[in-house]
């Protein structure tokens, strides 16, 4: 009944060693050890990556998502007995799958067949206080990002049918190579899985986030980054009905499959950092007319952008004028928070922003140095 | 297997079953395990009552106009008073129809466990969730978690299935699939090199087999547990009704639990393909009846099963394995 062997690269050599350690504490160490390292590995050959994937999905799936801890983290037991019977996330369940698509009970499919892997998630958590100090590692992911493609459109009309069919296919192609997004909602409200969500996608670029407990900088691990086909003109909503309901049931998906938080599910625009002039919205995509609502969200346009108040970036002129009044409520309160921490430490606002930065450029540097030395001591012999 | 000796516990392995809650800790070279019924009775309070409870040292805490008698001495109780006991978990997670659940789930990890010393290490287990549904566990685990912290605990946490292969399969460097099959849920994991690659839950286990063997029977489910675990042996002679009825619902329940098997084997792309036959082994107080490993081989060889299996075995304690695959663990992370 057993296929051929596909494992993990030098498994040979880790069962014969475990083999020659009598401790069982001892051998469940090594190996814990010994696969955790070849697990990481950036460096892998194709097939010994998908293993690698494989072992970290299964690892993963058992923890749950730890931003979900985090929002549960302070509340009373009896609290959290309450919250049982009002469950947060939609309950969507996995009802049929093939090589080609899969079919989820809320009506969802997602195609398969051009998904593709790319380096394994794997991010550490930044606590939100002062220190930032770094929380555990996690393989899940936290939260969404929405983009648009920004790419060519046919108008959409029945005659340019086979030709809005041709420029998707070819967009999704190019997403592709570029492992640019984990899903694309295309014209058709067709839903593509791009980059296995096990994996990082090149999404967000200099990104940052936070909900109750930690702060995410670097999106492209911590966030699934899900695109609409589509271009932005003028204030008119860049996508259509299918795509919106599209959106909504994939969003529900991620939601339920990983305990994602909807103060989590954001838009490309409220999270791109530039951080050579300390500025957001190095990206504007989603800036404004994001259908929060009709995807079963809250307005998250609103919320406190933690950029500014745990990072101390700024916002200017062009960001203002691709974004939208609901956003600037966020950009309000977020300078309110600013103006109320830097009181009660005595500081002027310009210090306190300065030490914000001064903590953004420190955390980044750990993060950079971390992916270095990961690569560094991944390279293969 | 009660507590009876004072040890060097300096980690702690913590199996928190629907039906039962079990301790593993080293002691003198050796594992000594100390084992609670998960359940409670309630008494009408009086204060002759609650004295001869004091008096005879059974574990209780009046709540207004009832006093709760939970763990082990709740069957006898139960017993005697003609009820059912009553579960502070059910299907492997805190049992949301019983408020209390979450303080009697304290005072028996007290029993078990008591106060931490400081920096003591305690790995307590978690069930997967079950085929096919994302039931949300986080509620569950984190509520355990919160209750040993505050008893002084450092803790982690185990997927009940990691944990029987960690207390087996240590000849195989822990691969193979571990099997636990509780009161509320049966939990399966692969694991390859000690790294779960698969696991999920069935949520058809002791507990089914006793309500529908009790509905059959008139009996409450509390004495078909009791007997069950007592006097049935799954050998296909059945010496009166009740073992009658018991061999038809624990063949239902392998049927089940061969069936999500074979089907979350073949359903699932991240199965490894292995090189040679791995070993599969069967735990938990459901496993305990004589022929129960034989009855699973049977009908489990008559499928398609995807995975050659080198061997079918119970563990070696089929109560305490859990325990223990969590021992290991903690002990792994000192």
């Amino acid at each position: 009944m057993a296929g051929k062997l596909s494992t993990v690269s030098h498994a040979g050599k880790i069962e014969q060693h475990a083999k020659t350690l009598s401790d069982p504490v001892e051998k469940l160490r090594y190996l814990r050890h010994a696969t955790a390292t070849r697990q990481s590995r950036r460096y892998l050959s194709h097939g010994v990556r998908w293993m690698a994937s494989i072992i970290l999905i299964a690892i993963i799936v058992p923890l749950g998502s730890h931003a979900s801890f985090g929002h549960q983290e302070g509340c009373s037991l009896k609290t959290r007995m309450m919250r049982r019977s009002r469950p947060d996330f939609p309950n969507v369940w996995l009802v049929e799958q093939s090589v080609q698509s899969e079919i989820y009970s809320n009506g969802l499919r997602v195609e398969n067949l051009l998904a593709v892997s790319n380096q394994p998630r794997s991010y550490s958590l930044l606590s939100r206080g002062a220190q930032g100090d770094r929380g555990p590692v996690r393989f899940q992911p936290a939260g969404i990002v929405f983009h648009t493609t920004e790419s060519d459109q046919a108008p959409f009309e029945a005659r340019q049918s086979r030709t809005i069919q041709r420029i998707g296919r070819e967009l999704l192609l190019y997403v592709r190579n570029r492992r640019a997004y984990h899903f694309l909602i295309d014209r058709f409200g067709g839903v593509h899985r791009v980059v296995v969500e096990s994996d990082a996608a090149n999404h967000a670029g200099n990104s940052v986030w936070a909900d109750s407990r930690w702060s995410y900088l670097d999106l492209n691990a911590s966030f699934l980054g899900v695109a609409f086909e589509a271009r932005t003109l003028g204030d008119q909503p860049p996508i259509n009905q299918a795509q919106i309901h599209a959106a909504k049931v994939l969003t529900e998906m991620l939601r339920s499959k990983y305990r994602i938080l909807p103060e989590n599910c954001v838009t490309h625009a409220q999270v791109s950092v530039n951080p050579d002039n300390n500025k957001v919205g190095w990206h504007t995509d989603w800036g404004s007319n994001f259908p929060f609502k009709d995807i079963g969200l809250p307005d998250n346009y609103e919320q406190p952008n933690p950029s500014l108040y745990l990072f101390g970036f700024g916002y200017d002129a062009t960001y203002m004028k691709s974004t939208c009044p609901s956003l600037w409520r966020g950009l309000v309160q977020a300078e309110e928070r600013v103006r109320e921490a830097a009181a009660e430490r005595g500081f002027s606002v310009a210090a306190y922003t300065k030490s914000l930065q001064k903590k953004y450029r420190e955390q980044i540097s750990i993060l950079r140095n971390r992916s270095a030395n990961e690569e560094n001591e991944y390279e293969p012999n | 297997m009660s507590r009876t000796e004072t040890t060097n516990a300096s980690a702690i392995g913590l199996d928190v079953g629907t039906s039962r809650i079990v301790t593993a800790r080293q002691a003198n070279h050796e594992v000594k395990y100390d084992v609670q019924l998960n359940a409670f009775v309630t008494v009408p309070y009086s204060k002759m009552t609650e004295k001869v409870l004091k008096t005879e040292r059974v574990p209780h805490h009046v709540d207004g106009n009832e006093i709760l008698v939970h763990g082990n001495e709740s069957e006898r109780f139960a017993d005697l008073l003609n009820k059912d006991v009553r579960r502070t978990m059910t299907e492997g997670l805190l049992n949301p129809d019983e408020p209390e659940s979450v303080r009697l789930i304290r005072e028996i990890m007290v029993s078990l466990s008591g106060k931490a010393e400081k920096g003591q290490k305690i790995c307590f287990t978690v069930p997967a969730a079950p085929v096919g549904a994302e039931q949300n566990l986080t509620y569950h685990e984190v509520t355990i978690r919160q209750i040993l912290n505050e008893l002084g605990f450092e803790t982690s946490s185990i997927n009940e299935g990691l944990a029987v292969v960690y207390a087996e399969l240590e000849s195989t460097n822990y691969t193979g699939i571990g099997i636990s099959c509780g009161g509320g849920l049966c939990n399966v994991c692969l694991a390859y090199l000690s790294v779960p690659v698969v696991s999920f839950s069935i949520p058809k286990a002791g507990d089914f087999i006793d309500a529908n063997a009790a509905s059959v029977t008139g009996e409450r489910a509390n004495r078909i547990r009791i007997l069950k675990e007592q006097s049935f042996y799954l050998n296909g002679h059945f010496e009166n009704k009740l073992h009658q009825v018991l061999g038809v619902y624990y063949d239902d329940m392998i049927q089940s639990l061969v069936l999500g098997l074979r089907n979350a084997f073949h359903g699932a792309r991240n199965v490894p393909k292995l090189s040679k036959a791995i070993p599969l082994v069967l735990s938990g107080g459901t496993a305990m009846p004589k022929g129960f490993g034989e009855r699973f081989e049977k009908i489990l060889r008559q499928t398609d099963f995807p995975i050659e299996l080198s061997e079918i075995r119970i563990a070696a304690d089929p109560l305490t394995a859990t325990a223990k695959g969590a021992l290991v663990a903690a002990l792994c992370d000192m």
